[in-house]
Formats: structure tokens, C-alpha cells, sequence
């Protein structure tokens, strides 16, 4: 047969161009494709510490805008070393001594190529005290799926190895409550060393040893102490009764009268407001920072909370509203208590209070934050207290007021 | 239903009448039921992508109307695809040729009813684009399509050479009536102008394609009590979250790309062949334009080449087709974080950006059919395909990988009756998948038992298809020379696998029902 030398030369030219497209498309691999990135951490003890070094300290990174979730240990020089693909990181650091917590944290990381990261840690005293051993703030759905948060307590436990006398005792939510960046904040940007509180601020009365709190024993204070499972006011949703609540924040006729009070629950004192709008004592279901603190010793809270001296208006704001500004040095417990969303978990605390964050599954849960149980010696319960609530609390945990763990988390 | 839609279907119907109305005017206008299946037979060019194929048909009128209801049903689909989807399709298509240019119309309105759809708020991205926007809650959709396509071709010159340009407009309209509610509004726009050039034996085509793009999701809620989730997927089930009461997201994005063909005829012989390449480009971002985060880049490369070879003896017509593509495709995440402009404006900086999401897809099948003609009309079909179907997916820096390769052995046969009264055509189709081949790694994903493995599970598990179609027309059911016809069809795919965790023994049927009319 005699070949076509037409059809053979179209060919040719045919598979020629098929060569020029094949030779575009394999010199596109000039890509940066993405890598993961060395990060070391440099944990040292604060100034004046005996030691400079920090090894055997905990970090771990979380990933603002991920999951990633990674923590390690520091090695005898104090480093910890992760490998990390390109992001925003909170990265923490934490530790305990016989005599101290310690805490620092990084949060807003940017990881971006292979990068050193120091952390100087902070120290806090482990004096024992009181702290919050359970927050149930989420509130609960109602049978018709409507929302519920009058379900709300606080307990606070004594975690030393002493009575604690209540008397003077205060407790109060930060400002802002939850999705906002916290605007208190100094010309560095770091958070200010006084914490504002908004809403209404609560004081336990009494005049210095009315009321003991045993050691290892804890205290409820109700948003409204009513059995909410079964009374008519209630919630046949909710998880709790806090009929048998040792406090209950009733707001009294400074908004009208609108909050019921409990009968058989006292209530505690109202030392400085925000608000004559709201019906209870609202901790926020997204989450809130929450403080416990005390006054110095012979101070009445409610002179104290009128004097202008302790008094500020938002930064920022034109609003003349005026919020309560709490030395940290009062501060006896707080914890920072967050959204779910990564992107929304603001800091409000300093982290020489609470270097870290914990939060719930999400709004009307039924759920709440539990310190976690360090040890158990006697059937006594010693909570875990490392001023870091991302490592000492629990969350999206059933509610179990006055029931302390038999078993250690 | 949008305004728009109401008006489109106005349209539509006038523009049906009308064509129906004319065409029974022609004399020579007997049609058969198999009429459009015979275009290629005869103008081999209509398989390519260049729109003056059209002027080589040997017909001057021919078209077809028709409305169908479809069902799909059954528990083998993809994660991100919908429970069930009842829909209706009215759909109209014809040639015409006066005054020696032809022209081509086609118009569709797609309307369906799509149940329990999660993981998916897109429409008309790119099948092979990685960076989905999804909420986790789903819902029943309201999916609305309209789509209008425009030829027109002529010849010039005096050795048959050709001239045409194709406009596709697509437009869409999906939406969920339950919180959170996306509504995808979508558009695409293409032309495509192409020549073709006739020398003794052989005619050669060029064609150029460009198209744009936009998609527009706007997420809402009515209870804003409750923050949603929304995943910003870009690969793998992996994504970067966030949450709120509203969300939008905006793609938009084009492609281009040429086609040269080559046509050789001499005898019984008649070889096509296409080269093609496409780029597609497409971005995701959310915000306006001065606070706006950048959600992904996808871009595609897509290479094809299709090759037919048809030997005409007597009444019967062999018929070799190959048809091979390659697509590379790539996606490119930024990292970005908020920062304070000296105006105090809060806006996305990117600090790094990386190919994340890596593919590569090959598919290439070979065709043998044979086709028995009487009486110039298609008799019998029998036909046999090889298909095979590749994908090697790494998703970095993690390297994760997704690799399989695939094979569908196909075989049909379709046959044809022809009476004074009516026109009977009868399809039957047997198809297998079978794995050749698969590589999977991926760990420490949050959505792997969700949307990994199902993925990769849907992707790798053998499959039996079977599909077959009844269509009967009816001669002399109207008083003019036009052919309305009924038809029956199913589709079947079967899982035959049982040893995973997903899919086993599952399958999926899709049933349809169409009335039309050819003229």
C-alpha cells in the first residue's frame, strides 16, 4: 500500500501541538505548595524567679481559625518544638511548683515560616482559696423549644485546707460579655489590670465571720433558687434544683420588681449596677469572664462601688455609662469563660488570672464548666488550680451542683 | 417562583409555538423518532466544539419539544448531594435554515425539588473546585435553571468552508426555606466563535471559548437566637470555620480556551479529530471590597482529545471513538488575619499563600458501535466502551492522598421500529465499574468519618448500571407532519460492594417520564 504522505505530515503537525500543550501544562510546577513550618517555644520563669529555665512546662497551640490542637513538653534548655502549617495560633504555656502556678500565653500567633517564639511565664501563688469549681451558664430549652436561662448558678469551693469566712465575698461578670473584642485594653494592647464589671455586682453580708465555708466544701448561688425541674416557674428541661442553693442574686425592686425571690434561699447584697433593665442576674449563655474577689479588709462594698475613683466609662466610647473597675490584686478566682467559635474566643482576664479560655458545645445545652479534680485524699476533693482554665476546667459538662467527682479527671 | 423565571417561561412558550407553527408548514417535514441521534452520523463535525459544525447538516429544519418528570431516589449518592430530587425539565431545541445560514436554538428550564441536602451551599462552581461553602444543618432546596443557547452558521468562500459562533447563558436561582437559609443566585455566559476550513479530503477547524462566571450565596436567618456554623471547605472535609447569623460568599471566576479540529474524508472513510485545551479559573471571597477575605483560588487545566473514525459498508456504519481528557487542578488558600488601617478600617491582610489542594484527573474511553441502517433510517445499535477513570488528589502539607483508578466495561443495544402508525425505540445499557486500583491517607480529620471516607468510599466501590428507554411516536396522532412521541426511561447503579463502612449493597434509581414532539 502506498502511504499517504499528506495524512502523515497533518499528523505530525497534529502531535506536534498536542507536544506544545503537554510541554505548557508540565512546566507548571513552579507552585509553592504548603508546608509545615518549624516553631520552637522558649518558656522562661519571670523575673526574680530563682531559676531562669522552664523545663517540663506544658504548651500547647490551638489554632484560632482550625482545629489543630497540638501540646508537647519543654526540654531541659525550656524549648518546645511543633511542626505547623501556616495560621493564627493561641500558644500556652503552663506549670506548677510546690509554691507556684505558672502561665503564659501567646494568643494571636501568626505562623507564616519557620519562626522562635518566646514565652515568659507568670507566677501565681498556690496559696489554696477559694475558686469556682462549676459555672452553669448555657441555660436549657423549654418543652414548646423555647429558651431558658433562670436555671443559672455559680459554686464556689474552698479548696484549702481551712475554713474560709465568706463575709465580703464578691462576684461579678466582665464587660464585654461575649463576641466583641474586649476595648479595655492599655496603649500597648495588652488588657488593662482592672477589670470591668457590667450587668449587677453581688457581695456576700455580713460582718467578717458570719459565714464560714468548711474546707473542701462549696457554696451555690442561684440565679433564682427554685427546684427548676418540677417548680411551676421553672423548666421541666432543666438539669438543675437549686431549691437547696446556699444564694440567690435577687435583684429587688431595682427593675421594677420584676425578678421573683426565692423563699428559703437568702439573697445576696447588690454592692453596684449597670442595668434596671434586666430581669436576674444574666451570665451571659454565650459565656462571660467572671470574677470572684474580695475588698480590703473593713471596706463596705457599696461606698466603695460610688466612689468615682473606681468608676470608668468605656474606652472608646462616647456612652457615659460607667462600669466597676476591680483591681486584679482583689481578684481572688477568675475564669474565662468563652464562645465555641474559634474566631470569637476573646480574652477579657489577664493571664496572670486566667491564662486560658474553656466554653460549652453552644447556647441552651444544658451544659456547664467543671474544674477538673487534681486529687482526692480522704474524700476530699482537691480542684485543680493553675489559674489556666483551659487546662483546669472541663467543659460541655452535665450540671451537678453540691456533687463533687469521686474520681480523679 | 423568582419573577424572572415567570417571565422566562412566557418565552419560552411563545417561542415553542412559534416553532411548532412554522415548522408544520414545510412540506418535507416528515420527522422520525430518531432524528437528532442521526445528526452525527452524517455531519461527524456536530461531536466537536466548534458551532459552525451546524451548517454542514444535510437537514434544514428539525426540533424537538418536550417536557419530562424525573425521581431520583436512593441511598447511594455523594455526601454532598440530596436525599431524593423530583424535578421537571421543559425543554425545546431546533435548527432552521433560511437564506443558506443555519441557526440553532435551545432553551431549558430546569426546576427541582432537592431533599435533605447537606454539606453543599454552591450551584455552578466547578465540579473539581475544592473550596465549598457549606453549613452542617442542610435542608429541602428549591433548584431553578434556565438555560438559552444561540448558533449560527454559514459557509463562505467556494470550497464549503464555515463560519459560526455559539452563546450558552445559564442562570440559576437554589434556595433553602428553613434556618439557616442559603440562596445561590448563579450565572454563566460563554461564547464561542469558530471556523472551519475546507481543502480537497480535509477541513480543518479552529475555535476560541471564553466564559464568565458569578455565583452569589447570601445566608440568612429568621431565629437569631442561634449563631450558625459555616465551613470553609477547601479540600479533603477540611476546613476553616466560622460562625453567625449571616453569611455571603461570592465566586466569580472565568474560562478560555481553543479547539483545533481536523477532518479527513475519502470514500466510506471519515476520521474527526479534536485537540482542546481550557483554563478555568475561579475565586472565592466574602465581604466588600475593602474589608474582603479571600475564601480560595481554583484554577484548571483541562486537556481533551476526542478522535472518531466511522467506515460507512452498505447499511452499515462502524464507528470508533476515543475520547481522552486530562485535568489539572489546583487550589490555592491565603492566610490572611484582621488588621487596623490607619483609617481605623478593619480589613484581611494575607500574610502566605499555598497551594493546598492538588488533582489530577484522567478519564479516557474508547467506543466501538455498529449501526444497521434500512431504508436510510437507524436500525439496530449495538455498542461497546472501555472507560477509565483516574484521579490523584494530595492535599497539603499534610500530604494527604486520595488515589484510584477505575473501569467501566459498557454494552447496549438499541433497536427500531417503524410503522405507518407510529415509531417504536428500545435502549438497553449494561454497564460495570470495576477498581483497578487505590492509595488513601488522611488522619486527624475532624469530618473523616463524615466526609472524607464517604468521599473516597463513593469513589473507589464497584458499581453496576443499567439503564434503558422506551419512546414511542405516534404517526398519525395529529393532522400535520410532526411527531409527538412518549418516553419511559430508568437509570440503576448499584453498589456491589459490602465490606465497607459506606455504601454496601446501596443503589441509586432515577425514574423518568417525557412527553414531546419532533417537527
Amino acid at each position: 500500500m502506498k502511504p499517504n504522505f499528506y495524512i502523515m505530515k497533518k499528523t505530525l503537525i497534529i502531535l506536534f501541538l498536542i507536544l506544545i500543550v503537554f510541554n505548557y501544562v508540565s512546566c507548571d510546577n513552579d507552585d509553592d505548595f504548603a508546608e509545615k513550618y518549624t516553631v520552637s517555644v522558649i518558656v522562661a520563669y519571670p523575673d526574680g524567679y530563682a531559676e531562669t529555665v522552664a523545663s517540663g512546662m506544658t504548651v500547647t497551640v490551638t489554632g484560632v481559625s482550625s482545629t489543630e490542637l497540638q501540646n508537647t513538653t519543654t526540654d531541659s534548655n525550656g524549648i518546645a518544638t511543633f511542626e505547623l502549617e501556616a495560621g493564627e495560633y493561641s500558644i500556652s504555656a503552663v506549670g506548677e511548683t510546690e509554691e507556684f502556678a505558672f502561665n503564659a500565653i501567646n494568643d494571636g500567633a501568626t505562623i507564616a515560616n519557620d519562626v522562635t517564639i518566646n514565652l515568659t511565664l507568670k507566677a501565681v501563688a498556690l496559696t489554696g482559696g477559694l475558686v469556682f469549681k462549676e459555672i452553669y451558664y448555657t441555660g436549657s430549652t423549654t418543652l414548646e423549644d423555647g429558651r431558658y436561662y433562670s436555671d443559672q448558678f455559680h459554686e464556689i469551693y474552698n479548696n484549702s485546707d481551712e475554713t474560709i469566712y465568706l463575709d465580703g465575698l464578691c462576684i461579678g461578670v466582665m464587660q464585654p460579655s461575649s463576641s466583641k473584642e474586649s476595648p479595655w485594653v492599655d496603649s500597648n494592647g495588652d488588657l488593662m489590670n482592672k477589670l470591668p464589671l457590667q450587668f449587677y455586682v453581688w457581695y456576700v453580708p455580713g460582718d467578717g465571720d458570719d459565714y464560714p465555708l468548711e474546707a473542701r466544701t462549696s457554696m451555690i448561688i442561684a440565679q433564682d433558687g427554685i427546684d427548676h425541674k418540677t417548680d411551676a416557674a421553672g423548666n421541666s428541661n432543666s438539669p438543675v434544683n437549686l431549691g437547696n442553693a446556699d444564694w440567690e442574686t435577687y435583684c429587688g425592686d431595682i427593675n421594677g420588681g420584676k425578678d421573683a425571690d426565692a423563699p428559703g434561699v437568702p439573697n445576696l447584697s447588690m454592692m453596684f449596677t449597670t442595668t434596671t433593665g434586666m430581669f436576674d442576674w444574666l451570665h451571659s449563655v454565650f459565656g462571660a469572664g467572671v470574677i470572684i474577689f474580695k475588698l480590703p479588709e473593713g471596706t463596705d462594698p457599696i461606698t466603695w462601688a460610688s466612689n468615682p475613683d473606681n468608676l470608668s466609662t468605656k474606652p472608646g466610647s462616647s456612652s457615659t455609662r460607667e462600669y466597676l473597675m476591680i483591681p486584679s490584686d482583689y481578684v481572688i478566682d477568675a475564669v474565662e469563660v468563652v464562645r465555641i467559635e474559634e474566631e470569637k474566643r476573646y480574652k477579657r482576664i489577664p493571664d496572670e488570672l486566667d491564662a486560658g479560655k474553656v466554653w460549652c458545645s453552644g447556647i441552651y445545652t444544658s451544659q456547664s464548666i467543671r474544674r477538673k479534680v487534681k486529687q482526692i485524699i480522704d474524700g476530699k476533693v482537691i480542684y485543680q488550680d493553675t489559674n489556666n482554665s483551659s487546662e483546669d476546667f472541663l467543659g460541655s459538662q452535665i450540671p451537678t451542683p453540691g456533687i463533687h467527682p469521686t474520681v480523679v479527671d | 417562583m423568582n419573577k424572572n423565571y415567570i417571565t422566562y417561561s412566557f418565552i419560552f412558550l411563545a417561542v415553542v409555538c412559534q416553532f411548532v407553527n412554522g415548522q408544520t408548514k414545510q412540506k418535507d417535514s416528515v420527522k422520525y423518532i430518531n432524528s437528532f441521534e442521526k445528526i452525527p452520523i452524517n455531519n461527524l463535525w456536530i461531536i466537536t466544539n466548534n458551532p459552525a459544525a451546524i451548517s454542514n447538516n444535510d437537514f434544514e429544519k428539525l426540533g424537538n419539544v418536550s417536557v419530562g418528570y424525573n425521581t431520583k431516589k436512593g441511598d447511594y449518592y455523594r455526601y454532598n448531594q440530596p436525599e431524593s430530587i423530583n424535578s421537571i425539565l421543559f425543554s425545546a431545541e431546533g435548527y432552521t435554515k433560511p437564506n443558506k445560514i443555519t441557526f440553532y436554538g435551545k432553551m431549558d428550564y430546569y426546576n427541582a425539588r432537592e431533599k435533605n441536602l447537606n454539606w453543599n451551599n454552591v450551584s455552578f462552581i466547578s465540579s473539581n473546585n475544592p473550596f465549598i461553602l457549606a453549613d452542617s444543618i442542610g435542608g429541602d432546596y428549591d433548584n431553578e435553571i434556565f438555560t438559552l443557547t444561540g448558533k449560527m452558521a454559514s459557509q463562505f468562500g467556494e470550497n464549503k468552508s464555515n463560519w459560526g459562533i455559539s452563546i450558552k447563558y445559564k442562570v440559576g436561582n437554589k434556595v433553602d426555606q428553613t434556618d439557616p437559609r442559603p440562596e445561590i443566585q448563579s450565572q454563566r455566559i460563554s461564547i464561542r466563535p469558530g471556523i472551519i476550513l475546507a481543502i480537497k479530503n480535509w477541513e480543518f477547524g479552529v475555535n476560541g471559548y471564553y466564559e464568565s462566571f458569578k455565583e452569589d450565596t447570601d445566608i440568612t436567618v429568621v431565629d437569631h437566637y442561634i449563631s450558625y456554623r459555616y465551613f470553609r471547605f477547601m479540600g479533603f472535609g477540611i476546613y476553616s470555620g466560622i460562625s453567625d447569623d449571616y453569611f455571603e460568599r461570592v465566586y466569580k471566576g472565568y474560562n478560555y480556551g481553543v479547539a483545533l479540529q481536523t477532518k479527513y474524508s475519502r470514500h466510506s472513510l471519515k476520521n474527526i479529530l479534536e485537540l482542546k485545551i481550557t483554563n478555568e479559573y475561579e475565586r472565592a471571597h466574602e465581604g466588600s471590597l475593602s474589608t474582603r477575605f479571600l475564601a480560595g483560588d481554583y484554577n484548571g487545566t483541562i486537556i481533551n482529545i476526542k478522535d472518531r473514525l466511522q467506515i460507512r459498508k452498505n447499511n452499515l456504519i462502524h464507528t470508533f471513538h476515543f475520547n481522552g481528557e486530562l485535568r489539572l487542578i489546583k487550589g490555592t488558600w491565603y492566610d490572611q488575619n484582621q488588621v487596623t488601617g490607619d483609617d481605623g478600617t478593619i480589613y484581611w491582610d494575607v500574610y502566605n499563600k499555598s497551594v493546598k489542594y492538588k488533582n489530577v484527573l484522567v478519564n479516557a474511553n474508547l467506543e466501538y458501535s455498529l449501526t444497521k441502517e434500512k431504508d436510510n433510517l437507524i436500525n439496530h445499535v449495538f455498542f461497546g466502551k472501555l472507560d477509565i477513570k483516574g484521579e490523584m488528589c494530595d492535599f497539603y502539607p499534610d500530604k494527604f492522598l486520595n488515589n484510584y483508578y477505575n473501569l467501566t466495561s459498557t454494552i447496549g443495544y438499541h433497536k427500531n421500529w417503524f410503522s405507518k402508525t407510529f415509531q417504536i425505540a428500545l435502549k438497553f445499557n449494561l454497564g460495570y465499574k470495576f477498581n483497578l486500583n487505590k492509595e488513601f491517607y488522611a488522619k486527624d480529620i475532624e469530618f473523616l468519618e463524615t466526609i472524607t471516607y464517604p468521599e473516597y468510599y463513593y469513589n473507589i466501590t464497584n458499581q453496576i448500571k443499567f439503564n434503558n428507554e422506551i419512546k414511542i411516536g405516534f404517526n398519525k396522532l395529529l393532522k400535520v407532519p410532526i411527531l409527538p412521541y412518549m418516553a419511559v426511561s430508568s437509570d440503576f447503579v448499584y453498589c456491589k460492594d459490602n465490606n465497607y463502612n459506606y455504601y454496601n449493597n446501596d443503589y441509586r434509581v432515577l425514574g423518568n417520564i417525557k412527553i414531546g414532539i419532533i417537527f
